[in-house]
């Protein structure tokens, strides 16, 4: 096997070894980390608090984790850092705002034209823009700049068109259930519920799915996926629609659950939402739901011991510490190049 | 036209050693177990079939890839582990199977960028001592305004390097690297892609080098004539190991060898079509 | 002074004293984000680096300048000095921790530490004043500005400006306009030396290909190294001249949004172009703070969002169209990867 030069720099003796042996089962390893924390928190803390913690961790895990697989997959197959997915999350927010509470639709109804909308946008994009940058041959440098006006773009223009007051979908969010000495909002885990089915059905259709499998391709080698016959432009469109629809449904979930919603809403998450994909693992489906549900737990957790303000500080820090340890994150392949 | 071994120098110790090295990429076992030396003063082909793990080899000599395990002794000492920049410093210099002449910089920077000793290239030598710089960047201009005209590059010396044929920027990788004086220069597939003139100027340079500064060259080549031709010493792999290593005639009729390549060749559906060292259009 | 905190785009009234009073304040932003993309042209445009955490060198750079001269009293000159070399010790810290991942990776890493770095600021309430409080600096007290900057300014005014008329009270920012602009001038004739000399070729040669280099005996990773040190220098530095520019530091104020207006300098101006760094900002913030003199039928807080969308339009079309910028040379553009 012929590789192209790449230089590979490793640790001492010991330490090399150790994390050999933990860097070939990663899964185990970061699960056998998390129940450590879990274990020592809840003994810290009390059971009943570190339970309604995790319960709020598994919330907002899912909302994280759902914008994090349209990153994730728009990352992988396009090498597109993408800036703007925040933006997308907020982008689907409003229209679902627009049709709920200015034309009073009910909020179902709202959520799949913001999906629709979403995606649409999504599209949009793609032939629009980065389509022929690509054809271009664009560079990183360039792609990563583009993706940040276009942020810059889409939250400014939400702004102008619907001001910087925080805003509220029709829900109820006063309503909530309690069990086992927990509560939860009503709204709240619906959200989980939804999320949650619809990642592992995103999860199961990647994995299983002669699409998903031609996904996979693209993400591997682009260019020898086209040599094999496979339409990467019908995929890379399909990849959008997805990414991107799963955007719009991620910021109604987070309006939903979090009561609230700010043309900064989406952006704020963006940083949590890189560090699941990257904790997960670059293009990896499974990886953005556990990154996603690992973030947000972490974040909820802090909330034990820290001042609300500091939860995001957490994500950052996993973030790098991710980047430093293992890059490749839980279930990536440590790359040549 | 063939060489003697007349200028490897065989009571020196080899400058190269590579004892029982392995790597692997995630399962794959790219180089499992090569073992070979490299004497002083040679020039020596390092040949095999597609897949037999040469450029991994070469990125391991040089500190790109890290070994798993095995021995590598440049000049006396261990250069396992150690990486890419420092090996350089240690004399041995290669250039890359694609070209990687900066073609953002210009011609004359390419050169100058290479020589050694050059205390302007650190901060604080830079700041302390500014005349001591400047001196040795006059120096340095020289030499590598030298070293272009025997490679008929100085004319195109203040040009962006991007501008260059692709013939050219082959050479001038070579001079590039012998502008870092090297001891030992490791070359990825030097003929790929040039004319068989410009072909045999790049191996006059390697004698002239060899005989007048001890400089030893290993080279990946697929080219057998060059192979058989021009070099001391050929180094034989597949599948990851050294199968064989001697001189060109006794590496030609090798059993070990033709079976090496013909198993490629019959795997591929091709006759071995002037790859096979002791075919039909093999040395003359 | 109010009119330069006015002059930031985060705040949105219009009170100002004199058209001279704002346009000078514009100058001095200008400057200050001149000196701040210069780090930024070192990393990008000469080293290949994707520094996306400039801000938070800024922030620091703000920061420790503050509490060193107003809490602990030192020196201004002593405390400015020290205040960089801080900054630069963190510039350190984080290239060795992240300079050997990938590009993407280092930039995401980049801004993952610039909002630790900000919201430590924000958070941390009694080093820094906190989010209410900022830190605030009275200008008719005994403190930091009236020691060394006061008295320096009122020279400069009485002996300078006042005897070619322009000493009056409009012109009170005249002295900080000559002091940035004198420091941004120096540092740009400073840096384009520096990149002349055999290691600012070595950088030239990493910024293309490491491996490369390497393979010619440089350490690149060290080079890189020494490139983010001096940028979150440069940062530091535009970030205690902002500080003396405002009457009070809000950690608003080093956003990562800031980091991304420096790169629509750095693309405007041009890639690999110290002197470019100039125009581009100078034309930047003219367009961003001209804009408040346009009669639009927008509330004040949209003509500010409206702003921002002009940023990202900036770096869309730069990106896509032109992306050596103005004076950026077309055969040094090498970040296309």
């Amino acid at each position: 096997m012929e590789a192209g030069t790449v230089q590979v720099e490793g640790r001492a003796g010991i330490v090399r070894r150790a994390a050999g042996a933990a860097g070939a089962r990663p899964g185990a390893t970061a699960l056998v980390i998390l129940t450590l924390l879990a274990v020592i928190l809840a003994a810290a803390y009390g059971i009943n608090s570190f339970a309604q913690t995790s319960v709020n961790g598994v919330i907002s895990g899912s909302y994280i984790a759902l914008g994090a697989i349209g990153l994730t997959l728009v990352y992988g197959i396009l090498k597109l850092v993408n800036f703007a997915h925040g933006d997308m999350l907020t982008f689907g927010a409003y229209v679902a705002l627009l049709f709920n509470v200015t034309i009073g639709l009910p909020l179902v109804v709202a959520l799949l034209v913001a999906i629709v909308a979403t995606a649409a946008i999504g599209v949009l994009l793609e032939l629009a823009m980065w389509r022929p940058m690509r054809r271009k041959g664009a560079g990183m440098l360039q792609l990563l700049l583009m993706a940040i006006g276009l942020a810059f773009v889409l939250r400014n223009g939400i702004q102008i068109a619907a001001g910087t007051q925080p805003q509220r979908l029709d829900v109820n969010v006063t309503t909530s259930i309690e069990f086992l000495g927990l509560s939860i909002g009503r709204t709240e885990l619906i959200v989980v519920v939804v999320g949650i089915a619809v990642l592992l059905g995103v999860a199961l259709m990647v994995r299983h799915s002669s699409l998903g499998r031609q996904m996979r391709a693209l993400s591997d080698n682009f260019d020898l996926a086209e040599t094999t016959g496979i339409d990467t432009g019908r995929v890379v469109i399909i990849t959008w629609i997805l990414a991107a629809g799963l955007a719009g449904l991620a910021g109604v979930l987070v309006v939903a659950a979090q009561g609230r919603l700010s043309p900064n809403t989406g952006f704020f998450l963006l940083l949590p939402m890189f560090a699941a994909v990257i904790l997960g693992g670059i293009g990896n489906v499974y990886g953005a739901l556990a990154g996603g549900m690992v973030i947000g737990l972490s974040q909820e957790w802090t909330t034990l011991f820290w001042a609300t303000e500091w939860k995001v500080v957490v994500s950052f820090a996993v973030l790098i510490l991710v980047l430093i340890v293992r890059p490749q994150g839980i279930f990536g392949q440590e790359r040549t190049l | 036209m063939t060489e003697g071994s007349t200028a490897a120098n065989v009571k020196a110790p080899p400058i190269l050693e590579m004892r029982d090295v392995w790597k692997h990429f995630g399962g794959i076992h790219a180089v499992a177990g090569a073992t070979f030396s490299i004497p002083q003063g040679s020039i020596t082909a390092l040949i095999g079939p597609n897949g037999a793990g040469k450029t991994t080899l070469f990125n391991v000599v040089t500190g790109f890839y890290r070994a798993d395990r095995g021995a590598i002794v440049y000049d006396g000492d261990s250069v396992f582990g150690k990486s890419p920049h420092a090996i350089a410093r240690l004399g041995m210099v290669r250039t890359f199977q694609i070209t990687k002449a900066l073609a953002a910089m210009p011609v004359i920077d390419n050169m100058m960028l290479a020589a050694p000793g050059q205390p302007g290239e650190r901060l604080p030598l830079l700041i302390a001592r500014p005349m001591a710089s400047r001196r040795r960047e006059a120096e340095v201009r020289e030499q590598a305004l030298e070293l272009l005209s025997t490679f008929d590059l100085d004319r195109k010396a203040d040009d962006y390097a991007g501008t260059l044929s692709g013939g050219q920027r082959k050479l001038l990788e070579l001079a590039r690297a012998l502008m870092a004086r090297p001891r030992m220069v490791l070359l990825d597939e030097p003929m790929a892609g040039i004319n068989p003139t410009l072909g045999r100027r790049l191996l006059e340079h390697m004698q002239d080098l060899r005989a007048n500064q001890g400089v030893t060259f290993l080279f990946v080549e697929h080219d057998m004539d060059v192979v058989m031709n021009h070099s001391d010493e050929i180094v034989v792999m597949a599948q990851g190991k050294v199968i064989v290593q001697g001189p060109p005639d006794e590496v030609r009729s090798d059993q070990r060898v033709i079976d090496a390549y013909l198993g490629d060749a019959v795997a591929d559906g091709t006759g071995g079509n002037g790859s096979a060292p002791g075919g039909e259009a093999g040395g003359s | 002074m109010s009119a330069l905190a006015e002059a930031l785009p985060l705040a949105v009234s219009f009170d100002f004293l004199t058209a001279w009073d704002f346009w000078i304040g514009v100058g001095v932003l200008a400057g200050v984000y001149g000196i701040f993309t210069l780090g930024l042209q070192l990393n990008v445009g000469y080293t290949g680096i994707i520094n996306f955490g400039q801000a938070g060198f800024m922030a620091m750079g703000a920061y420790s300048a503050i509490i060193l001269i107003v809490d602990l009293g030192i020196p201004t000159v002593f405390a400015l000095l020290l205040s960089t070399l801080i900054t630069m010790a963190a510039g350190l810290l984080i290239g060795v921790s992240s300079l050997r991942l990938r590009a993407d990776y280092f930039a995401i890493a980049t801004i993952a530490f610039a909002e630790i770095i900000r919201l430590t600021a924000r958070n941390a309430r009694d080093l820094t004043g906190g989010n209410q409080g900022t830190i605030s600096i009275e200008l008719d007290n005994d403190r930091f500005y009236t020691d060394g900057w006061f008295e320096i300014s009122n020279w400069v005014r009485d002996n300078l400006l006042d005897p070619i008329g322009l000493g009056g009270s409009e012109f009170g920012s005249l002295p900080l306009l000559i002091l940035v602009w004198g420091v941004l001038a120096l540092l740009v004739v400073v840096l384009n030396r520096l990149i002349a000399t055999p290691w600012g070729r070595v950088l030239r040669a990493v910024r293309e290909d490491e491996d490369a280099a390497r393979a010619l005996g440089k350490n690149a990773v060290a080079y890189k190294l020494q490139s983010l040190a001096i940028a979150s220098a440069l940062g530091a530095t535009s970030g205690w001249l902002l500080a003396l520019s405002l009457e009070s530091v809000n950690q608003d104020v080093f956003d990562p949004l800031f980091t991304f207006i420096g790169y629509g300098i750095l693309v405007l101006g041009g890639l690999a172009s110290f002197a470019g760094v100039m125009v581009g900002s100078v034309i930047l913030w003219t367009v961003l703070e001209g804009m408040r003199f346009l009669d639009l039928p927008l509330a004040a807080d949209k003509v500010a969002a409206l702003r921002f969308v002009l940023v990202g339009l900036i770096l869309i079309l730069l990106m896509a169209f032109r992306p050596q910028g103005i004076f950026g040379k077309r055969e040094e553009m090498v970040i296309g990867d």
